[in-house]
């Protein structure tokens, strides 16, 4: 699974067993493998609390590479579904860019909105966080800004965009007719927030996640590695996408006056994570010898 | 990320509105104040925790995979909770916050009643001005529901003093159109003032792009939404002030940008069928205010020939008329 410590990788499994059995014992129905997916997830973070960021749980298995490399001065640019943009944006950055966005995630009118942005520049394209919201649930998963222009480059439709963003950055769970956008957030803030590797336990259910390159022996350094789906579903190898790390939840705060640059993607148009993509990640998984 | 499907939810399935009302309240409150996590919502708990945003993005998911008939308990229950909460509580605006994401994006009508009902009495803070503004995309959004519900809301809400600013007053009107499109001249007076805040000519901000195309995308909307589109003419009445003319920016952006439009206007109004529409239907629109005050620019009987006059030379008309005409309707 990607982890260092061995012994951590069994800590962790008996704990989430304990807590399995503690769950059932007080529902008193049966056994479920998502009840025992959730108990892996469900330790590793606390429970959610209005106003506060969640806690994550790390004396079992550690953060890995915490707040290494630093980031301060990059952009890292993260994947989110456009409903939350209203959500995320001060009021005042709403009015100015007139974001209509139903609370649902369809754009009112999305070629208006696509001229708008358009129309605006990348550097007019920025926003402040609102007060009181944060950005991410739990965890911000992103990778480097370099990167996500690579995949905007190598997009050869441009109406295939978030599909192309989805394959590439392993974003398999989001299904056709949702909207994305793309964030470019300052290094500054994700350094301030606190970031790490990530690791099994951070991937909760998403079954695209990789602990490490699909190459043999391949050196990530303190960076996780996505799975390029189509390359998965494709059976190409190797399958990496990009390099990606987790920030903890992102608030105005850890951006200070700093702003939050964003790109439309568009819709997605076909699901990345196909059977096929997850089945040979999976068996991969076990068979990879490192 | 895990999506549900209707065998999961076996458990939610077939209640009634009162036992989902009751799941969903105890649910949220013990999720979001209590720190009960996913099993806070049993029968759903594997699929909580799995979206991005909140609590509310993952119920929606989750009532998405139910069948029709659960759907619509859920959407009144999603109501019925609402109309419990006292929205000037701190606590309950959090709650609230929660119920309009989740009733949003199920599309639970019977929110609107509840808003309209609901008041926002105290001064502004930064938990019931974030609601309002939740609550005001609500409504907006539900527009397209064409119930009487959602104009009656939509009302409520920009009447709410020290909640609803100049920068909303596009999309209110947008909405309203698109909630009740016959009405457009109610509409229209009731958000005039802060609508000439927001699109209009001032000599403070300056004219760019902008702001043009702020005015262009106002006007397109709403001629989409009309479905008589001399309704404008309510749009284009000139001030009775001078200079009118000049700063009149709905009448200014029909002449660059739509020009169709402008000239059937201008066809239009040199009619004296325009007397009638202008009379007639705004009576109709607009009863409470023929009634009770009749204010000196609304009162469209008394000076009609004048005011069509004005709207004649507002659009240019009277200049292009050849010497010694007249308008029809003063004829008549």
């Amino acid at each position: 699974m990607g982890l260092h410590d061995p012994a951590a990788t069994l800590d962790y499994a008996r704990a989430t067993y304990e807590l399995y059995l503690s769950r059932k014992a007080a529902k008193g129905k049966g056994p479920s493998v998502r009840d025992l997916e959730d108990c892996l997830c469900d330790l590793r973070y606390r429970k959610e609390e209005p106003g506060r960021r969640r806690k994550i749980n790390d004396d079992i298995i550690p953060l890995s590479n915490p707040d290494t490399p630093d980031l301060t001065g990059q952009r890292l640019a993260t994947v989110v579904e456009l409903k939350l943009l209203p959500m995320l944006m001060d009021r005042v950055d709403k009015d100015h860019f007139k974001i209509d966005i139903s609370p649902g995630g369809q754009p009112k009118n999305p070629a208006r909105l696509a001229r708008r942005l358009n129309d605006l520049g990348s550097s007019g394209r920025r926003f402040r966080l609102a007060r009181g919201k944060f950005l991410g649930r739990k965890l911000v998963w992103f990778t480097t800004e370099a990167e996500a222009d690579r995949l905007t480059g190598s997009c050869t439709d441009a109406t295939e965009m978030a599909t192309h963003f989805c394959s590439g950055l392993g974003l398999g769970h989001h299904l056709p007719g949702t909207w994305l956008a793309l964030l470019r957030i300052p290094g500054s803030a994700i350094q301030r927030a606190g970031h790490y590797r990530p690791v099994f336990c951070d991937a909760g259910v998403h079954r695209w996640f990789m602990a490490r390159s699909s190459v043999p022996n391949g050196i990530n350094g303190p960076w996780g590695q996505t799975a390029a789906l189509k390359s998965l579903a494709d059976g190409t190898t190797p399958y990496d996408g990009c390099p990606e790390r987790v920030s903890r939840e992102m608030t105005r705060s850890h951006l200070r006056n700093a702003t939050i640059g964003f790109d439309l993607l568009g819709r997605v148009e076909l699901n990345s994570g196909s059977n096929s993509a997850s089945t040979r990640l999976c068996e991969d998984v076990w068979t990879r010898r490192r | 990320m895990r999506i549900p499907e209707k065998d999961d939810l076996r458990a939610i399935s077939g209640k009634t509105e009162d036992e989902i009302t009751r799941w969903l309240k105890i649910g949220m409150l013990e999720y979001m104040f209590e720190g009960a996590g996913r099993e806070a919502f049993p029968g759903a708990e594997n699929f909580i925790d799995q979206q991005q945003g909140s609590v509310a993005d993952d119920l929606a998911a989750v009532v998405k995979a139910l069948g029709a008939r659960d759907q619509e308990t859920f959407r009144s229950a999603c109501a019925i909770a609402l109309r419990s909460l006292d929205f000037d509580s701190e606590h309950d605006a959090l709650f609230a916050t929660e119920l309009l994401r989740l009733g949003a994006q199920i599309r639970a009508l019977g929110l609107l009643k509840v808003l309209a009902e609901k008041a926002f009495r105290i001064p502004a803070t930064e938990h019931t001005l974030a609601l309002y503004e939740l609550a005001f995309e609500v409504a907006r959004d539900l527009a397209d529901l064409k119930s009487p519900d959602a104009a009656n809301c939509l009302y409520h809400l920009i009447r709410c003093s020290g909640y609803f600013r100049p920068a909303l007053a596009g999309r209110a009107l947008i909405a309203l159109t698109e909630a009740d499109p016959e009405h457009f001249a109610k509409h229209y007076y009731s958000l005039r003032e802060a609508l000439d805040q927001s699109f209009g000519y001032d000599a403070n901000v300056a004219e760019n792009r902008h702001r043009q195309s702020k005015r262009h995308e106002l006007v397109e909307d709403i001629l989409a939404l009309l479905p008589d589109q001399k309704l404008l003419v309510y749009a284009c009445k000139p001030e009775p002030v001078p200079r009118a003319a000049v700063a009149n920016w709905w009448l200014s952006t029909l002449k660059k940008d739509f020009v169709n439009t402008y000239r059937q206007l201008l066809g239009y109004v040199r009619t004296t069928e325009a007397g009638p529409v202008f009379s007639g239907r705004l009576e109709r629109a607009y009863p409470s205010v023929q009634r009770k005050a009749p204010s000196p620019d609304l009162d469209l009987d008394r000076d009609k020939s004048q005011f069509l006059k004005a709207v004649a030379d507002a659009l240019g008309f009277s200049e292009a008329m050849p010497r010694g005409k007249t308008l029809a309707s003063d004829r008549a």
